[in-house]
């Protein structure tokens, strides 16, 4: 009996330790060490890791991050009641500083995706900055990189930056100066840019504020405590610009070898400059891109930024040996101990927000700067030169806006376009893959029996309306056949009016055509030259063939190799594009072969 | 009758006559309970249960310390004045068989504390821990009891029946306090925080802590030390003051 009640009461303590609950899997009580992706929060301790903290290597091996931000460094694991996110002994480093860039959209975020945590606005829209700038300041979950930029900048009427369309303040005497600063800094401009070209300089592309004017300007600036950073493309405007206090320069220079006495100027007055090579190898070289990103594009890249790094800019017919000019120079800086930025000026030709700064920081090194000053500066040099107090560094204090990389970055640069982690404001950043363009397979597209349905994607009317021209379009569907009724007019430089098929539910990923070799269909209209334009994501400009149109029914075939140059991965739009002058066409049955 | 027998059959009627003592059951049983309801699970932050395990194992800490400093001060001090302690001294019982037994009553309480506090912690409080955890916490704190029911044993042999209960609340209360069990002990203004370290009970706290991740970050080892060193240093003043109370006899 007593035995019994003793094998009861044993029954019933381990029945009861049994029943006692257990943590789900998203439980923070874990004591040991977890993956980074299990750490829902931005206090955590991270390590061992080999750590660059933006200026030099640190013996520390653990970060102990706390609401975001870098609370202290450790030889050792620390005792600590924070998550242990395994460092698995790679390397960490800062977030990376792109020091030129030109944001707007959804720049922010592709820049995050790619391991750039903060970007230097060297011109843009002063109301998107003022409305990043809440962001910027505390640690909250975001998918966007911190912004600091100069608004808008100081330039001369008709002058570089007032050619976008977009109109703004211009400059026109060094009297102005003061004020012209002034409501910058209202708008909420972070530091002053101005754009100058020296009365010296062999080309002069665009109007520039003279030299009293940017005296004027930068000291102004000076006397309202903010820097004051200078637009060149030349020698002399260097000389100038620096001569007259510039804090910078946002761009370096391929028209000659740079002077000895700015070199030295530069580097006693302690000034900085921001190369630009990646822009600039594209308007020479262009090779770059494809051979770090192009041939097997990295998953984070979309469309849109394929789009934008295979751009050209006009045939400038600059002869290829100027780009040796440009590394020369660079060199000779670093050497100097002038402070280099790494800039990516994105997303001009060439370019794309967050890759391109990897880009730049890859030709710094080929251009001959040493490893480590690579590393700095995308970290602890803008950071030094902005006067940033937030970011660029892994110190306490800092927001702990990190990249873990899977090799060692001194010797393996390129391992910064696969980041083993990224995290922003102490949470882990998880870059949004771009949607994959779906595979189209032959057959009919739409018949219009049923309206405008067509099998993906849908129809509209298109015309240079949409950009400001004259040309216009109407569409209407009965019993099987698509009426496109329209007007070419001049007006645009490529004016156009049809119906365009947007051939999947998203313009940025478009359709796969890879399958398909032929489009068909059944047209009739006021007779002409008609042609098809097929566009691919990320490209405004079409790849057309032409076909003529009758008065009578006939069935069109055109194979889609006589489009040159066309991405078949990914294309977006094809628009049946009606003759000059006024013209009327109907269209039944598109298909695929 | 086997020695074993004898063991048991000490051990269970001490069991009995404390069990038999509501004034004592009770409050021993419901005092860290219901503390443990209205300061872990009640009054915690926005209902966070980290909060609550947490103070699972403060209050877990503070529930065994009770019971093994009462059951031996008062009892051994009243059975002194009573005269039961020469009897027994005088009896065949091997002295050990009464001290053992009042350990055994003691850890029979803190396991219903242990059962009495996890059921609250798991069922209000959503305190979720892996079986090793709820397991090791529940060992941890049974062989805690041992220092505490030794500071009990100390005080029954030097006070006065009627002095006990007032003594063993004057060091209990504080200690708890003091120790972080009542308010996490990073709470505590700083010089309160460095005298935590005098108390067996923040160490064990540490420990239990420990298992679930959410200690101060000193070394398992050093606190064990302590724990043991307190637990030894113990042992030798309750031998000592033991023979100078036979020796008056």
């Amino acid at each position: 009996m007593k035995t019994l009640v003793f094998i009861g009461t044993a029954v019933l303590l381990a029945l009861f330790f049994v029943l006692l609950p257990q943590p789900d899997a998203t439980s923070q009580l874990k004591p040991a060490a977890t993956a980074a992706s299990d750490v829902s929060s931005n206090s955590f301790v991270l390590g061992p890791v080999k750590l660059f903290d933006g200026q030099q290597w640190r013996e520390e091996r653990y970060v102990e991050v706390r609401a975001g931000r870098v609370s202290q460094l450790h030889l050792d694991k620390p005792d600590s009641e924070l998550p242990l996110i395994d460092g698995n002994n790679q390397w960490l480093m800062p977030g990376l500083i792109d020091g030129h860039v030109h944001a707007w959209g959804d720049a922010l975020q592709q820049a995050l995706d790619f391991g750039v945590t903060t970007v230097l606005d060297m011109f843009g829209d002063h109301q998107f900055l003022v409305s990043q700038k809440a962001a910027r300041a505390g640690t909250e979950r975001t998918k966007q990189a911190d912004i600091y930029g100069a608004g808008t900048l100081v330039t001369a009427p008709k002058g570089h930056g007032t050619q976008y369309g977009i109109a703004i303040p211009v400059i026109e005497n060094p009297e102005q100066a003061s004020k012209f600063v002034s409501d910058r800094l209202a708008e909420g401009s972070d530091f002053i840019k101005i754009v100058y070209t020296s009365a010296k300089a062999l080309r002069r592309f665009s109007p520039s504020i003279d030299l009293a004017t940017l005296q004027a300007v930068i000291a102004a600036a000076k006397a309202q405590g903010v820097l004051a950073v200078v637009h060149i493309a030349d020698l002399p405007s260097a000389e100038e610009a620096i001569a007259a206090g510039a804090d910078g320069l946002v761009h370096s220079f391929f028209s000659e070898p740079v002077s000895a006495q700015l070199l030295q100027l530069m580097a006693d007055e302690q000034r900085f400059i921001i190369p630009t090579m990646t822009v600039m190898e594209g308007m020479i070289v262009n090779q770059i891109n494809d051979e770090l990103l192009l041939q097997a594009p990295p998953a984070q890249l979309s469309a849109t930024a394929i789009g934008s790094l295979k751009q050209r800019f006009g045939n400038f017919q600059i002869p290829q040996e100027r780009y040796q000019v440009l590394a020369t120079n660079t060199a000779k800086m670093a050497e100097a101990g002038i402070l280099l930025l790494a800039g990516s000026d994105a997303p001009n030709p060439n370019t794309a927000h967050g890759v391109s700064l990897l880009v730049e920081m890859v030709l710094l090194q080929r251009a001959g700067v040493p490893g480590l000053q690579v590393l700095q500066s995308a970290t602890s040099a803008p950071a030094k030169a902005f006067a940033l107090t937030d970011v660029g560094y892994l110190r306490p204090g800092y927001k702990a806006d990190m990249l873990l990389l899977s090799q060692d970055p001194m010797t393996e640069l390129t391992t910064l376009l696969t980041p083993a982690a990224i995290w922003k404001n102490g949470w882990l950043h998880q870059p949004e893959l771009p949607a994959k363009s779906t595979a189209v397979t032959a057959g009919l597209v739409a018949d219009f029996n049923t309206g405008l349905t067509a099998r993906s994607g849908g129809f509209a009317a298109s015309s240079d309306s949409m950009v400001q021209g004259k040309s216009s379009a109407e569409i209407s569907v009965q019993q099987g056949v698509l009426k496109v009724t329209g007007t070419t007019r001049p007006g645009f430089a490529y004016p156009w009016a049809g119906v365009a098929w947007q051939t999947a539910a998203s313009i940025d990923t478009g359709s796969d055509f890879s399958e398909i070799t032929s489009i068909k269909f059944n047209i009739r209209g006021t007779p002409g030259q008609y042609r098809l334009d097929a566009f691919t994501v990320g490209s405004w400009m079409p790849s057309s063939q032409p076909f003529t149109v009758t008065e009578d029914w006939q069935a069109v075939t055109l194979p889609l190799a006589g489009f040159r140059a066309l991405d078949m991965s990914a294309v977006n739009v094809l628009s049946w594009i009606g003759p000059a002058g006024s013209f009327e066409f109907e269209i039944a049955i598109i298909e695929l072969e | 009758m086997s020695a074993i027998t004898i063991y048991q059959k000490e051990a269970w009627y001490d069991l009995v006559s404390v069990w038999r003592t509501p004034g004592f059951v009770i409050p021993s049983l419901a005092f860290p309970l219901v503390f443990y309801l209205f300061f872990g699970v009640l009054f915690s932050p926005s209902g966070s249960s980290s909060h609550a395990a947490y103070m699972l194992v403060t209050y877990s800490c503070f529930g065994i310390m009770g019971p093994a400093m009462f059951n031996f001060a008062m009892n051994i001090a009243s059975e002194r004045a009573q005269g039961w302690l020469t009897l027994k001294r005088l009896s065949p019982m091997p002295f050990c068989a009464y001290l053992l037994a009042k350990m055994a009553t003691s850890l029979v309480f803190a396991l219903v504390i242990i059962l009495l506090l996890f059921s609250a912690a798991a069922i209000f409080g959503e305190v979720r821990l892996y079986h090793s955890q709820w397991l090791s916490l529940a060992l941890l704190m049974l062989l805690g009891t041992v220092p505490f029911a030794l500071i009990g044993l100390l005080l029954g042999l030097t006070l006065s029946d009627k002095a006990a209960p007032g003594v063993v609340n004057l060091l209990y209360l504080p200690m708890a306090f003091l120790s972080g069990l009542w308010v996490p002990v990073t709470m505590l203004p700083q010089f309160m925080q460095q005298l935590a370290w005098l108390w067996p009970s923040y160490h064990l706290s540490q420990l239990g802590l420990k298992l679930l991740a959410m200690d101060q970050g000193h070394a398992a080892l050093l606190h064990l030390a302590l724990l043991l060193l307190t637990t030894a240093g113990l042992t030798l003043l309750c031998l000592f003051v033991f023979r100078r109370v036979i020796g008056a006899k």
